[in-house]
């Protein structure tokens, strides 16, 4: 032996090493495994990867693709149930007078219209049933009843055009009367069965979808311009986040005579009708991007774990642990930008031709491959700062 | 690099069998040195106490350089294992590449030195081959130029010949060896012929080097 025992020096483990054999002096430090190396060899790795690397590309899109796919759907279900629920009245409000010993309150006409200006109101009319009757063209001898609405109706039920000079019918007594828009409807005010045409105003028709306020007019008319000062009753169409903050103004907004009015939904609710909000803030279906990073998360565990003699060669050579991540990140960066492809593509195409609407399932689609593919990143960097063995750990003593 | 050994004592944790019991060597900067001797007498373990692979539980090893200061084996011994590893769905010249990287080798001095130490180890022409589709030698060779694209001052291999033919194996001698004396080598093997391209042959029994003997020239 020679000479005292030297200490280890732990430099001569770093990311450099010395070139030249002279002296101290004129010696260079040379970085191995620079960072853009090991990025470059990551990337080598996955082009190279042949089954390994499109079984990863395949489970990246799939597991993009099926669960943003399922969800776009069904949140496509739950926009339709909605949209037949507000079509059906669900933001609708029907406000009546309270009543007093059998006598029913009015509503206040001028209250109930300007209530469409408040924010949170979409669109109201007051309404009152009259004493005039209409006949039309196509069925002579035939009668029809006669609503007067405030003006707010037109509007309320997205009928262009004016007031004046025009009288509203439900699409369903279009269907069974053959009325179209434009027909001549004729009204005759004040009159009776037995009298006919004192007083006859002719008027154009209007069709009108008003299955948001039910079938209560259905077989009626309603005149937009004939209304009083006070009405029967008065229809409030909300948007969906301000509906219960309408509802709880309304009854002293429409008080009469310092009574207040009563409000009821136009459809029944309790709680086991769905809350469309609720269940979209709900739907399970919008974690499982979680589900599908912890599976790519553990393919890529098991595909490093059946290729832990790759990295141990890299580790042989002098590959510390922040090329190797970058090496690590940089193949699954090339693999999963490729799934992240195909899967957002098949999202969309698969979504769209399950009947999914386009706008959500763009943004389901993007949002759940975003998440995924950010959560599943996160499990590959944690996987690549585990320490790794290196080719000595195959030694065995023979 | 100098190699040093000195009172190198090891026992397995879960056996009483003292595997190696105080060995003494030195192994001059540049020289080639096998370590032989029969099945379980202490080889690979003393190739692995060498590499840090196992922990040092009585005695010192060290290497040296001409100025006398100390280096990490770990940094300054490349390895040639009995089992072959390599990347298998790369060339070869990006595997043996992998070894000019640890040196700190530009892309294209990787390229340079892959292809010389290839054809040093008789793989001229099969350099864009996948590792994959090479036979076991190949793939032993390939392994070889590796190590020794490295650089490194230190080569410690394991059976690096056990499964080539006479005539390959007296070639990756050669390129392991080299005419120079480039690095210092240390070959485990069972074949006496390796042994005797050695510059010193260790011969371990009982745990000790009961031999110290320069080979024939």
């Amino acid at each position: 032996m020679s000479g005292p025992a030297p200490t280890h020096r732990e430099s001569d483990t770093a990311d450099t090493v010395d070139t030249g054999s002279g002296g101290t002096t004129g010696r260079r430090r040379k970085r191995v495994w620079p960072l853009t190396l090991a990025a470059r060899e990551g990337a080598a790795t996955a082009r190279h990867g042949r089954w390994t690397s499109v079984m990863v590309v395949i489970a990246t899109a799939w597991l993009i693709a099926a669960p943003a796919i399922a969800d776009a759907v069904g949140v496509t279900r739950l926009m339709e149930a909605e949209q037949a629920w507000i079509d059906a009245g669900g933001h609708v409000y029907i406000a009546t007078g309270a009543s007093i010993d059998g006598q029913q309150n009015p509503i206040p006409t001028r209250v109930c219209e300007s209530l469409a200006s408040y924010d949170g109101v979409e669109g109201s009319f007051a309404v009152t049933r009259s004493e005039a009757s209409g006949t039309l063209a196509h069925l002579p001898g035939g009668r029809a009843s006669i609503y007067s609405a405030s003006a707010g109706v037109l509007p309320f039920f997205q009928v262009e055009g004016t007031n004046a000079g025009v009288i509203m019918l439900t699409e369903g007594f279009s269907t069974r009367t053959g009325v179209t828009d434009g027909d001549p409807v004729t009204v005759i005010r004040g009159a009776t069965p037995d009298t006919a045409g004192s007083a006859s105003t002719i008027l154009t028709a209007r069709v009108a979808d008003t299955a948001s306020i039910g079938d209560e007019y259905d077989g009626a008319l309603i005149s937009p311009d004939t209304l009083g000062p006070e009405a029967d009753s008065c229809y409030v169409r909300t948007d969906a986040a301000r509906h219960s903050a309408v509802a709880a103004v309304l009854p002293s907004l429409l008080a009469h005579d310092g009574r207040t009015a009563s409000v009821s939904g136009r459809l029944y609710s309790n709680e086991f009708t769905v809350d469309y909000t609720t269940a979209y803030e709900d739907r399970p279906l919008r974690w499982l991007w979680a589900a599908s990073a912890l599976a790519l998360g553990l393919m890529w565990a098991m595909v490093q774990w059946f290729r832990r003699s790759h990295v141990a060669i890299y580790s042989t050579f002098g590959m510390r642990m922040a090329p190797r991540l970058i090496m690590q990140v940089s193949e699954w960066a090339v693999l999963a930008g490729l799934g992240l492809a195909a899967g957002w593509s098949l999202g969309i195409v698969g979504a769209l031709a399950l009947g999914a609407r386009t706008e959500p399932s763009l943004s389901i689609v993007s949002t759940h491959a975003a998440l995924t593919l950010i959560g599943a990143s996160l499990l590959v960097i944690v996987l690549g700062l585990r320490p790794t063995g290196t080719l000595l750990t195959a030694l065995k003593d023979r | 690099m100098r190699l040093t050994a000195h009172d190198v004592t090891y026992t397995y944790p879960r056996g009483d069998h003292q595997v190696l019991a105080g060995v003494d060597f030195e192994i001059p900067d540049g020289a080639s040195a096998a370590i032989i001797g029969p099945s379980g007498s202490g080889k690979t373990t003393l190739l692995s106490l060498m590499g840090h692979l196992l922990p040092m539980q009585h005695g010192t090893i060290h290497a040296l350089d001409s100025h006398g200061r100390e280096h990490s084996l770990a940094a300054t011994a490349s390895w040639v294992l009995q089992t072959v590893s390599l990347l298998p769905d790369r060339t070869a010249l990006d595997n043996v590449a992998v070894g000019a990287y640890s040196d700190g080798a530009s892309r294209a001095d990787a390229r340079e030195r892959s292809l010389k130490y290839l054809a040093q180890v008789g793989l001229a022409g099969r350099e864009h081959d996948p590792a994959r589709i090479l036979s076991g030698g190949e793939a032993q060779r390939v392994a070889i130029a590796r190590a020794l694209a490295s650089h490194r001052p230190i080569v410690l291999a394991d059976e690096p010949t056990g499964q080539l033919d006479a005539t390959t194996s007296s070639t990756v001698l050669d390129a392991m060896i080299g005419a120079h004396r480039e690095r210092t080598v240390v070959i485990v093997t069972h074949d006496p012929e390796v042994a005797a391209r050695c510059d010193l042959v260790l011969e371990l029994r009982d745990g000790r080097i009961h031999e110290r003997q320069s080979a024939p020239a």
